[in-house]
């Protein structure tokens, strides 16, 4: 018989979720900024379908109600040069990164809507419109959001498409002297194309500060998640290739919140070869007007580890 | 949070009837009722469209960040010139460029080893400047985003080296759909300043997935402009404009170039070649022939042989925005032919689009259709007997100048 050494992988998977204790310890400012930007973006997204209904969103408008939570709960804590991108169901992120980038990361549920505020809902719904006012002057619309100066780096409309540049700005980030991150979010049926895997790739050969954040709603387009692929737990795509992974609820967005927290630090240890391996959280959360299978979907995320 | 009593029900709802409001207000900024229709029916209200004049503004950048540059012709060059190898050009010109600008990071398969990777391009950099030259997994698309999403950023330049040009198809999303695409999708504001170098490989025996020219496939995509230099001297002028401007830029090289003798600056590599102009290698009278790279030793060989009076013209930034269109128009009005020669298969070639704008420009000036050389119709194969038939050289513009000919009419 010839000897048989089980293998681990090098990194490690876990799966996070919120105890009574856990929000009773949470900073009751974060969850009301939390709340503030889910009503925001919910609102936005009912009004984006009610136009879309009326025929007045030209070309698709894919709506990421019930995947508030996810984006949320990662963006809120961000600062504004910390960057994200994201794919063409992509509004979510873009309005939690550009709220938390006007607001600061706090929000006043007694005055909600301020002046900024007001202007971040109206120019976003402007570009999905394709109007001149929009962040891309009407050119992006619904799937190509971009502004710079929030760290909104481009929704982009190829499935995977935007990873391999998020790569890129973390490797900038990572070289300019900063402890920023990059978030960059996908949804199930990126996990399997190539730009997502190749990426992995180099940031784990490179150690950028790169968190994949899988958007794990079950369903690319019609095919499920099972259909697609022998390995429907998708942040162990991270374990491949050396990358930490986490698995949290993204209809909990202080689980969510909290996986980053506890994944990750903007410790800045030049010089040590010693791995803080702190790894970015990225949930899912449910597809829009899709009911969630008991237990929840897990929805994972995968982090990066940085030097 | 209700439970712990953070907010109570009325307080959630304010904070639903708060987004809700200014969703409202949102909306009504921007559509209005429909004056034609019922009750109830919106519309986007007129005023607010983008002018459908900006369809094509910012494709890519006005080149105002040339103001002020210095671009020397080789013929009023002053500087010292020694003979060398084109590929010296190609490392010393990125040394150059890497000492004085700690922005440039060079990125590609194995640039960071074989004293210079596979070619020599990158001779010394590594060791020169340490984190600045990346070798690469074998992930084109992944590194060529990589470089892409630098260009974005801004704080650095990235120059990404396909080892030979057919990679692209590899990396054909980042390369076409996010690079070339980024600046104008994205409202035409943020640039992309990248330069991506790659090498003509035919004549190497690589064979079928190794050989192509990707001038013709980059030219399909507006956002990239494209350059091509025959001569060391040009080689440093066209990187040094490369590494200047805001936008993605496709360096074409030969592997027949490299190990070509030719005039190397030896102490000023900072000069550009002059934005956008082409170079008269030869005057003539009878036929312009616009060519590029490789072919424009081949074409003066050709043209040689002929003994037809020939004006041969080497193109050197070759997509739609950049190139020559004076000095090209200049030419046609004076000879009446038109041969464009280039050297890889006809699918992928890049005169098609050329011949298709010269005949709409010079229609009036032209006594012969647009006349082209390129290679045959599949990829060049293996076998050196099979490569050499797959490929055009000089005897294949030989060939196309005597078409020329007997269009003049007059034998």
């Amino acid at each position: 018989m010839p000897r048989v050494k089980r293998l681990q992988p090098g990194a490690e998977w876990n799966e996070l979720s919120t105890t009574a204790a856990d929000w009773k310890a949470a900073d009751p400012g974060l969850l009301a900024t939390m709340l503030g930007q889910l009503h925001l973006i919910r609102a936005f997204e009912e009004t984006v379908l009610e136009l879309a209904g009326e025929g007045l969103v030209h070309g698709p408008a894919h709506s990421s109600i019930g995947q508030e939570g996810g984006a949320v709960g990662s963006i809120v804590s961000l600062r504004s040069t910390d960057a994200v991108n994201g794919s063409h169901r992509g509004h979510h992120q873009f309005l939690a990164k550009a709220l938390t980038h006007v607001t600061k990361g706090v929000l006043d549920l007694r005055q909600l809507v301020t002046p900024e505020v007001q202007e971040v809902l109206q120019r976003t719904l402007a570009e999905i419109l394709g109007l001149a006012q929009g962040y891309c002057r009407g050119r992006g619309g619904s799937m190509h959001l971009q502004w710079f100066e929030a760290g909104a780096l481009g929704t982009n409309a190829i499935v995977g498409g935007g990873v391999p540049m998020a790569a890129g700005n973390a490797w900038a980030q990572q070289h300019s002297g900063t402890s920023d991150i990059t978030v960059t979010y996908f949804g199930d049926g990126a996990a399997n194309i190539g730009s997502v895997l190749e990426s992995l790739n180099l940031t784990s050969a490179w150690r950028l500060p790169l968190c994949f954040f899988i958007e794990n709603n079950l369903y690319a387009v019609s095919t499920t998640v099972e259909e697609a692929t022998g390995e429907p737990r998708l942040s162990g795509r991270a374990l491949g290739f050396g990358i930490p992974a986490w698995r949290v609820d993204g209809m909990d967005p202080l689980a969510v919140h909290l996986a980053r927290e506890r994944s990750s630090s903007r410790r800045w240890s030049t010089g040590s070869s010693t791995r803080t391996a702190p790894s970015r959280a990225a949930p899912s959360a449910t597809a829009p007007r899709r009911r969630r299978p008991p237990g929840g979907p897990a929805t994972p995320s995968i982090a990066s580890p940085r030097r | 949070m209700t439970r712990l009593g953070l907010i109570d029900e009325a307080g959630v709802a304010a904070v639903r009837s708060q987004a809700v409001e200014a969703m409202g207000l949102a909306v009504s900024e921007l559509v209005e009722q429909d004056p034609a229709a019922k009750r109830g029916v919106r519309r986007i209200r007129p005023g607010l469209w983008p002018d459908p004049a900006f369809v094509d503004v910012g494709i890519r950048g006005d080149l105002s960040e040339l103001a002020g540059a210095r671009s020397v012709e080789r013929k009023d060059f002053t500087g010292a010139l020694k003979p060398g190898k084109f590929i010296d050009a190609v490392w010393r010109v990125m040394d150059r460029r890497m000492g004085e600008d700690s922005r440039i990071v060079v990125l590609g398969e194995d640039v960071h080893r074989l004293n210079g990777g596979t070619n020599g391009a990158t001779k010394g950099l590594a060791k020169k400047y340490p984190g600045r030259v990346l070798g690469t997994p074998i992930s084109e698309n992944a590194f060529a985003g990589l470089g892409g999403g630098l260009a974005l950023d801004g704080r650095f330049r990235p120059v990404v080296e396909f080892m030979y040009p057919d990679f692209m198809w590899v990396a054909a999303d980042q390369v076409f759909n996010q690079i070339g695409k980024a600046r104008h999708m994205f409202g035409g504001r943020n640039p992309v300043p990248l330069v991506l170098r790659t090498k003509v490989a035919m004549g190497s025996g690589y064979g079928s997935q190794h050989l192509m020219d990707p001038v013709g496939i980059f030219a399909t995509s507006p956002g990239w402009r494209i350059m091509a230099a025959s001569t060391p001297y040009d080689y440093v002028g066209l990187m040094n404009a490369a590494l200047a401007i805001e936008d993605p830029v496709l360096m074409v090289e030969h592997v027949d170039l490299y190990g070509s003798e030719g005039e190397i600056p030896v102490d000023d590599l900072d000069y550009q070649i002059p934005f956008g102009r082409a170079a008269v290698r030869r005057s003539g009278n009878d036929v312009t022939v616009l060519t590029y790279l490789s072919m424009v030793s081949h074409a003066a060989d050709a043209i040689e042989q002929t003994g037809i009076d020939a004006e041969l013209i080497d193109l050197r930034f070759l997509d739609r925005a950049s190139l020559d269109w004076q000095t090209v128009g200049d030419s046609v009005k004076k000879t009446n032919a038109v041969l464009i020669v280039e050297q890889g298969a006809v699918g992928t070639s890049y005169g098609g689009w050329l011949a298709d704008e010269i005949q709409r420009r010079f229609f009036d000036w032209l006594d012969q259709p647009v006349q082209r050389v390129t290679g045959g119709e599949a990829s060049p194969s293996i076998s050196r007997v099979l490569e050499r038939a797959a490929i055009a050289r000089a005897e294949e513009v030989v060939a196309g100048l005597e078409r020329v000919r007997e269009g003049f009419g007059r034998i």
